[in-house]
């Protein structure tokens, strides 16, 4: 006894699918069901409904103005993130430059006050070729020395400043 | 992230290739992705929320995917991606709706009337109304088919696939999701 429902059944299910794909690819009449077929009158109610449904969802998309209205604003909400996007990432580019430049600053300092120490510490010659005593002999040399030192304490400043 | 070039002219790509397109800041995938995702959602927004309501939703639609358009990884089809995130703007909607009306009657109420003078936009946009109401009467399931079918305009094959099921159920599921669209339009007219 359920068979034949069944295939009542499916044969609607088919009937309203062609008639749905039909009305949507433009091909439908205006004029309802075509069909000869038993449960004419469900099937007729069925294809109304969809007939009022596409006409519906015609009648429901937007027009040209408001389509373009609201790109006009997304697109400028787009542009404002993309924007703020590339700064922050300039920013957080520039924060991982800054700690490899202090090392660098700091390695390079130490090694400037190491080779003028060690110039200053060398044994001075005279014109000659005799040995005079040490560079840091001269005042000037320990001005030097004294400079060398205020250096280095300020690539110290430097490093550790936050 | 590797710059994803447009090629000029090609409007043959994907919905997933625009996507990754604009993920590295090309604006007019961007723009070519609302332009074929509006139009749809605009539609259905239109099924679901007061006519006076539908730009703002529809906008906030499309503003929240713009700001969560990075997060896309591809694990699903961005079409799935973006209905969910419609489907939730709607829900929000009507959660704040809800917040200020007490009833459903007075939400009913809310969906308001067409204010067009012209006869054949007043009966379009009536049915646009009736539809509304009888559509927030049916289940989630046959309202997820016929926004497919109509709206997204998806063939029968294609909703199976999505579905997870056979030709023959999809058509059946649809069969009966229209017939309960019918009775629901019936009692929403007698209604009106």
């Amino acid at each position: 006894m359920s068979e034949p429902n069944e295939s009542q059944d499916t044969q609607l299910d088919e009937q309203v699918a062609q008639f749905a794909d039909k009305v949507l690819a433009g091909q439908g009449d205006a004029s309802g069901s075509h069909s000869t077929a038993p449960n004419d009158s469900e099937l007729a109610q069925l294809q109304k409904t969809i007939l009022r449904l596409h006409s519906a969802s015609q009648a429901a998309q937007p027009t040209p103005t408001t389509t373009a209205r609201i790109r006009q604003y997304v697109v400028a909400e787009w542009a404002k993130q993309k924007a703020e996007k590339e700064r922050k990432a300039k920013a957080e580019k520039r924060a991982s430059w800054w700690p490899l430049q202090k090392n660098t600053l700091a390695w390079g300092g130490a090694a400037l006050a190491i080779l003028i120490l060690t110039l200053l510490v060398l044994p001075n010659t005279d014109p000659a070729g005799n040995l005079n005593g040490t560079a840091l002999d001269s005042t000037m040399a320990v001005m030097i020395g004294l400079g060398v030192l205020a250096l280095g304490a300020l690539i110290v400043w430097l490093t550790r400043r936050k | 992230m590797k710059r994803y070039e447009l090629q000029p002219g090609n409007h043959n790509l994907s919905d997933e290739e625009l996507v990754r397109s604009s993920q590295t800041g090309s604006q007019e995938a961007f723009v070519r992705l609302y332009e074929r995702f509006f139009p749809k959602v605009y539609a259905w927004v239109r099924f679901k929320v007061p006519a006076s309501d539908v730009d703002d939703v529809t906008q906030e639609v499309f503003i929240a995917m713009m700001k969560s358009l990075d997060s896309f990884r591809g694990q699903s089809k961005f079409s799935t991606w973006m209905w969910t995130l419609t489907s939730r703007k709607i829900a929000d909607y009507h959660r704040q709706v809800r917040a200020k009306y007490a009833e459903q009657v007075e939400l009913d109420e809310a969906i308001g009337y067409p204010s067009a003078d012209d006869k054949d936009a007043m009966d379009h946009q009536d049915d646009v109304r009736i539809i509304q109401r009888a559509l927030q009467a049916l289940p989630q399931n046959y309202q997820d088919i016929i926004k497919m079918r109509f709206i997204e305009n998806l063939p029968f094959q294609e909703i199976a696939r999505h579905n997870g099921q056979t030709l023959e159920a999809t058509k059946s599921l649809f069969r009966r999701s229209v017939a309960a669209l019918t009775v629901q339009m019936e009692a929403a007219n007698e209604r009106t």
